[in-house]
């Protein structure tokens, strides 16, 4: 099994310096695998010595362990500085804080990857939500207009495929029944005959 | 216990620093590279002041409040919130010390020295990481007008000021220290040798950077209103928004996450935002720093 250990954290319990196995890394928030650097046990000593960490030693069963306990310890830390829940507003609202570099990541993704999946409703989103941005940053906003536009079209597409395919279908009732169709709407008959069992000339 | 000042200390070491400084340039020009010794003094000479590197809680205290609190100060504030944590014994245990704690005592050994606020010497660039992701740099002119203000070679505990024993060695120290008027001549001293190997366009890392800094000391009141700008990495502006996005659009990255995971992304992003915003409010501009 392997061995996890917290051997040093800052005084607010933001940064942990956490030993697995014989590696050690620093933990920084919101702890995931992007936020652990790998470094060497100089940095550790030179970070006690400074007096900026504290020494511990906490063992952990397991590397999430280590993460869940350092990030009760951040969400703890975040109450007191009186930091709330964010509702779902806000989330769109911490898009105003992204680089148009990211966005512009973003909108590709739908172009190339979520599009093709037939992943519309994400892709959609993701223009519009950029579009109400209101980037002054013209490439971004110029794709995502032609991302929704797109979007649009290939909606129209499918919207006419299928009314085709409901065409085809219903001029196949109306000249299998041309006679009955001429006294009853034609949905009537369409249920009428799917009725119909296998081997019997009426239905029941 | 008799205390010293080491603002007098740094005050008394400005003729040395002055004699050891022309003896180099002498060196160099014998040499040839008095150019560029000369470019590095006189552009440290006028770009020179302080920054004091942050964690997001740390910044976020600060802008909110308004005065930075040394480590004295933080660290008896966390331990009143930390003592209530213990109760709930999820914190884990601190292990016996049993070294010398070479900051306490050498905070002791100098008047007005619970007070003294640590930053380093700053002619650009991101600062001393270790301490916090956030380089606030501090406006020239105000740290100018500081009361208080000395300059050493290294950091104070680091750099061998105090042995183990817990002896202060004066005589180290005296010599590696420059007031504000003459600590363009002390950064020159302690680099002249790496100039010859480093471009000018490092010589800003060179001089404040992870593993090595001139500390600065002062036990004036640093306030919001001294900040010039703040800067921050590229990855530590943007990914926690980055992050944010792979939530709300990518249904995969997003199932590999825990709830906990997600909290902890919204707390570490909403810190950030304000932060942001209250710098904005503030126009302190907040430099993005491509590295």
């Amino acid at each position: 099994m392997s061995s996890v250990e917290i051997i040093a954290l800052s005084l607010d319990n933001e940064w942990a310096f956490v030993k697995h196995d014989s590696n050690i890394f620093l933990f920084r928030p919101p702890y995931l695998s992007s936020n652990q650097m790998e470094v060497n046990e100089k940095v550790v000593d030179n970070a006690l010595q400074l007096k900026i960490f504290k020494e511990y030693k906490y063992s952990f069963n397991s590397i999430r362990e280590a993460i869940d306990f350092l990030q009760d310890q951040y969400i703890e830390l975040a109450k007191k500085l009186g930091v709330n829940e964010p509702s779902e507003d806000d989330l769109k609202e911490f898009l105003n804080y992204t680089s148009d570099e990211d966005l512009m990541d973003y909108l590709k993704r739908a172009k190339s990857e979520f599009i093709p999946k037939g992943n519309f409703d994400i892709a959609e989103t993701i223009a519009i939500d950029v579009i109400a941005l209101g980037k002054e940053n013209r490439n971004i906003n110029n794709l995502a207009i032609d991302i929704w536009q797109e979007i649009q079209k290939l909606r129209e597409n499918k919207d006419r495929i299928m009314q085709m395919a409901i065409e085809e279908k219903q001029q196949y009732w109306k000249s299998k029944f041309s006679d009955a169709i001429k006294g009853y709407p034609l949905e009537y008959v369409v249920e009428y005959a799917t009725q119909v069992r296998k081997e019997q000339v009426f239905p029941i | 216990m008799n205390k010293y000042n080491i603002f007098e200390m740094g005050d008394k070491n400005s003729d040395q620093l002055k004699t050891c400084y022309d003896i180099i340039r002498e060196k160099h020009k014998e040499q040839g590279n008095l150019c560029v010794l000369d470019t590095f003094t006189e552009l440290t000479e006028s770009r020179w002041t302080i920054s004091v590197n942050m964690r997001l809680a740390t910044i976020s205290s600060f802008i909110k409040y308004g005065t930075y609190q040394n480590v004295s100060e933080f660290v008896k504030e966390i331990e009143k919130y930390s003592d209530k944590e213990q109760q709930s014994s999820k914190v884990p245990n601190k292990p016996q010390k049993t070294d010398v704690d070479k900051r306490v005592i050498f905070e002791q050994t100098f008047e007005f020295g619970e007070n003294f606020k640590y930053g380093a010497l700053n002619i650009g660039g991101i600062g001393v990481t270790i301490y916090g992701e956030f380089c606030v740099i501090f406006k020239r002119s105000k740290v100018k007008d500081y009361s208080s203000l000395i300059f050493i070679k290294k950091d104070s505990v680091k750099g061998d000021y105090v042995d183990n024993n817990g002896c202060v060695d004066f005589t180290k120290l005296a010599q590696d220290m420059a007031n504000k008027e003459n600590i363009h001549l002390l950064a020159t001293i302690k680099h002249e040798e790496d100039l010859k190997q480093i471009s000018d366009s490092r010589w800003s890392g060179m001089l404040c950077c992870d593993t090595d800094y001139i500390e600065a000391i002062t036990h004036n009141d640093i306030i919001d209103d001294h900040v010039d700008i703040v800067r921050i990495s590229k990855k530590d502006r943007y990914e926690p928004f980055k992050t944010i996005l792979d939530i709300c659009y990518d249904k995969d990255k997003a199932r590999n996450m825990t709830e906990k995971d997600k909290k902890a992304i919204y707390n570490h992003a909403q810190l950030l935002r304000e932060v942001i915003d209250f710098l904005a409010q503030k126009k302190i501009e907040l430099e993005v720093f491509d590295e």
